[in-house]
């Protein structure tokens, strides 16, 4: 075993290394730690405005309630398992419960620092509106036991993920006794304490149980492995360019049936990029990314300069960025045998591009108007800026993608 | 006609892969190209694919070249690689339907194909599925469904048998054999010499980038001077250099 310990600490040593190398390259960037630096002092005004702004009858407690559920259940045991090891260390499943021990610890270390920061930025509501300090550290210790166990109880239910019907009923366990435990922890009166310890324990009695024979879920955690890799990956192409990063695929069924049933079928190009974009790439979730950070800086503050810069400036961020869909994406050799020219597949982006720019415009517009920050009038001006300065920049990248070689 | 003038090409233009080829496939007819691992046999159908720019030569199909009409010349020609490519965030289905749509094929016309040749490879029950969740052989066959969708003149063909099941194998031979006599041109790369000499009217036996035989059998045979040798035992006269 101690071969296998020692790959796995190897394995973490190495992806530690270049996590360390790939932060020191973004800190070396001119640009990139002086838009990190506004979009932090942005955050913190927004949310100094936020404290002081919401009236004294909002639901604080509920809020943070909410918020500490998510993140204590949310958490994901990371198991190193890697496709090649479904073959090497498949003949030593019976010496790797040490590796599932190291893992673990380092998922609970990772996960601890995780609710520290989200708790960091939740004392400032907590502290005003909720609690005192004491009542508050008490809470987080409870809430960093807690987070271990919520981990834990993932990591079982791994094993138990192949029957649909188990994983079901894990996961409203899971989430169910969290949410008790963490309002017990943020109001911990007497009559819910011997529940609130009964809960957890009997669960974990149930689950150790009925997975202490089972199987390494092998498939599971490679999977896993491979998604959360992805994720960091592309956190990181973010900010500088990373090649060789597969992505995962997700099925997204009813948008894709929204998609068929409300676009052409003909023009092969609009056929597969619709596809790409919203199963395979990282631009889909830049949609949403941006448009929900655009929202958050409108409800945060409240000035209307700020919808007048934000919406504009999130429409050509998003814009910027699409042509990632032809250059940056990998198609097989395919896109180049079809009897199709590569400036059907530019319009063919343009389109897409087109629509997306329009429902992003339309949306960012939404949240001033909803929040009174403009009048019906100027949110008529602002959603055709929106447009304006969207489409000037597809015309423009549909010149420059015209003229580049065609889509491989 | 597909004909391949004087070609020489490779992955750089200091070492050459291939050396000089000349051959034609035409209309309803099924040319074997044979030869080594590494003798420039996917090299060769590359360069006819236009993925790879050949040094010296020509390569016209009915006369036009990939760069006179680009979107006609790809028309003609349908591809099943040798290792699977496939779009992974497309299933099955939608590989078709990307198809039936980059060849312009009707609604109507895909729909019969496509039943039929999903019912034909046995495929029905995965038309939903994304293709990484697939055996190697049945990605094999997402190539081989959507090049039998189209109706493309010529086919290049590189060692489509590989990783197939027997009913797969058999019913890729059989769809070869249909093609062929519906008049497409068949370029066919393969290992295995017994499927090529129950598919192929002719030969094409490469060696180290040149060719080395060429012709039906009874030519190749002249060429080898061995009046009886089967097509096994040229091949292993050509590798050995028994023939020169």
């Amino acid at each position: 075993m101690k071969q296998n310990k020692s790959l796995l600490q190897q394995r973490i040593h190495t992806t530690w290394t270049k996590a360390t190398r790939i932060i020191a390259l973004i800190a070396s960037g001119g640009g990139t730690p002086l838009v990190l630096g506004i979009l932090l002092v942005g955050f913190y005004i927004a949310y100094q405005s936020l404290l002081t702004g919401l009236p004294a009858t909002f639901p604080f407690d509920w809020v943070v309630w909410g918020i500490l559920t998510y993140t204590l259940s949310s958490v994901e045991f990371r198991p190193w398992i890697e496709k090649a090891d479904l073959v090497f260390l498949l003949p030593l499943e019976h010496k790797m419960p040490a590796w599932r021990k190291t893992a673990f610890l380092y998922s609970a270390g990772m996960a601890m620092l995780r609710l520290t920061i989200v708790l960091f930025l939740l004392y400032p509501l907590y502290r005003i509106r909720i609690g005192t300090s004491l009542e508050w550290w008490t809470a987080i210790s409870m809430l960093l036991a807690l987070q271990v166990w919520t981990l834990w109880v993932r990591m079982m239910g791994d094993h138990r993920r192949l029957q649909e019907f188990s994983h079901i009923l894990d996961q409203a366990c899971l989430w169910g006794i969290t949410s008790f435990l963490v309002f017990w922890s943020l109001h911990p009166y007497q009559i819910y304490t011997v529940l609130a310890l009964f809960l957890p324990i009997a669960h974990s009695i149930w689950l150790y149980k009925t997975t202490k024979t089972s199987q390494m879920p092998w498939m599971i955690w490679q999977k896993r492995e491979s998604i959360i890799r992805h994720r960091w990956q592309s956190l990181a192409s973010w900010f500088v360019e990373l090649r060789g990063v597969e992505p995962p695929i997700k099925k997204r069924t009813w948008l894709i049936a929204i998609i068929h049933r409300s676009t052409t079928q003909k023009e092969p190009f609009t056929y597969l990029y619709w596809r790409t974009l919203i199963r395979r790439s990282d631009l889909f979730a830049s949609f949403y990314r941006i448009w929900i950070w655009a929202a958050l800086f409108v409800v945060s503050l409240p000035y209307t300069w700020v919808s007048w810069t934000i919406t504009p400036f999130a429409v050509s961020l998003f814009v910027l960025q699409m042509p990632r869909l032809i250059t940056q994406q990998t198609y097989p050799l395919w896109v180049k045998l079809y009897p199709v020219s590569a400036r059907r597949a530019v319009h063919s982006w343009a389109s897409i591009t087109r629509i997306l720019t329009a429902l992003l415009g339309l949306l960012l517009v939404i949240m001033p108007l909803a929040m009174k920050r403009v009048s019906y009038i100027e949110a008529i001006i602002l959603l055709l800026i929106n447009w304006a300065i969207g489409f000037v920049i597809i015309d423009w990248n549909k010149r420059k993608l015209s003229h580049s070689n065609p889509p491989d | 006609m597909l004909s391949i003038q004087n070609i020489t090409g490779g992955y750089s233009r200091t070492s050459p892969v291939i050396h000089n080829l000349s051959f034609q496939v035409n209309p309803g007819e099924t040319v074997g190209l044979i030869g080594l691992n590494g003798a420039g046999k996917s090299t060769t159908m590359k360069h006819i694919l236009g993925l790879l720019n050949a040094h010296s030569g020509s390569i016209t199909i009915d006369g036009s070249t990939l760069s006179d009409q680009p979107e006609d010349f790809r028309s003609k020609i349908g591809y099943i690689p040798e290792v699977p490519l496939f779009y992974p965030e497309l299933t099955l289905w939608e590989h078709l339907e990307l198809t039936a749509s980059a060849y312009g094929l009707s609604d109507e016309v895909f729909h019969k194909r496509a039943e039929q040749l999903l019912k034909q490879f046995q495929m029905g029950r995965a038309r939903n599925w994304f293709p990484d969740t697939f055996s190697k052989g049945m990605q094999q066959k997402i190539m081989i469904l959507c090049t039998f969708l189209t109706e493309c003149k010529y086919l290049i063909v590189d060692e489509p048998f590989v990783g197939l099941d027997p009913i797969a194998i058999d019913e890729l031979a059989m769809l070869l054999q249909q093609r062929k006599e519906k008049g497409a041109g068949i370029l066919i790369s393969t290992h295995i010499l017994d499927m090529a000499e129950k598919l192929c009217d002719r030969y094409v036996c490469i060696h180290q980038g040149n060719i080395a035989l060429a012709g039906t059998i009874q030519e190749m045979r002249s060429q080898a001077k061995l009046p009886h040798a089967t097509l096994h035992e040229l091949f292993i006269s050509v590798v050995r250099g028994d023939h020169r």
